[in-house]
């Protein structure tokens, strides 16, 4: 039978936990998962003009909620996503890309048309204007598009982690 | 570029955004971890200079710095002034 040896500890760290961060790590990580979420909200609605848009600003974003649930815990991150939260902007992301869809549909018979760009002139220039994006590239409903995809990927990925999290959590209280 | 050029519609776009993600923050003793008020200055500081390096979009012509950027951060901020930390509810 091998006999399990204590962990050596050095004379700076006497305390050391090994099921515990560094506070190396706690001090850093929200100041960046808030850069890391102002990177993600700036790919996502620089979609139209830069490379990237609404999924991989929603992933950017993700990775901050996740990486402080993995130095925090999902018990203890700075960032809590509850589920009536989650719910709620994936619904809103969803549904505004279907009604942003079904407005071209409505209005030209074709799905996801773009109404504020009105690349075929088949919509009024009145309504084409409420759809349009309030910058000089006249994207039409692409930004709002993003903004949709963004939200939802935002949300998902985290829930994915949040949720595995929680049966990790649950699988060692069972023990 | 000038002040009168600035492109408002993203900017209001990224606060509303950052504001509802800064809704979520939640601090208290243990996950605030040196996270004091001198290190949300740093932040700010870092952010501008951030914000600077990466410069505006392509195509617009207004600010030499990443406004969308910024409007985030403050967004975070002040979305967790108003109502991180202290929301009741499912927290």
């Amino acid at each position: 039978m091998v006999e399990e040896k204590e962990l050596k500890t050095t004379k700076k760290s006497p305390n050391w936990n090994k099921d515990d961060s560094s506070p190396i790590l706690k001090i850093m990580t929200l100041p960046i998962a808030i850069i890391m979420i102002a990177s993600g909200i700036m790919t996502i609605l620089g979609g139209h003009i830069t490379p990237g848009g609404g999924f991989q600003g929603g992933a950017m974003i993700a990775g901050a909620i996740i990486f402080c649930v993995i130095v925090y815990g999902v018990d203890g991150t700075p960032i809590k996503l509850s589920h009536k939260f989650i719910a709620t902007l994936e619904s809103v992301g969803a549904l505004a890309y279907v009604l942003l869809g079904l407005a071209g549909l409505a209005l030209t018979g074709s799905f996801l048309y773009n109404v504020g760009g009105n690349l075929y002139g088949v919509v009024p220039q009145a309504i084409a204007a409420i759809f349009s994006y309030p910058d000089v590239t006249h994207a039409g409903i692409v930004p709002y598009l993003n903004i949709a995809v963004g939200l939802k990927v935002f949300v998902g990925l985290s829930a994915v982690v949040i949720a595995f999290s929680q049966f990790k959590k649950l699988a060692e209280e069972e023990e | 570029m000038s002040l009168a050029n600035i492109v408002i519609g993203p900017v209001i776009i990224a606060l509303i955004f950052g504001f509802i993600v800064g809704t979520r923050l939640h601090l208290n003793e243990e996950n605030s971890f040196k996270f004091t008020a001198s290190a949300i200055v740093a932040l700010i500081v870092g952010g501008f200079l951030m914000a600077y390096d990466i410069g505006q979009f392509a195509v617009y012509q207004d600010l030499p710095i990443a406004t969308v950027f910024l409007a985030t951060i403050f967004g975070v901020f002040i979305g967790s002034a108003l109502l991180g930390g202290r929301a009741k509810g499912d927290h």
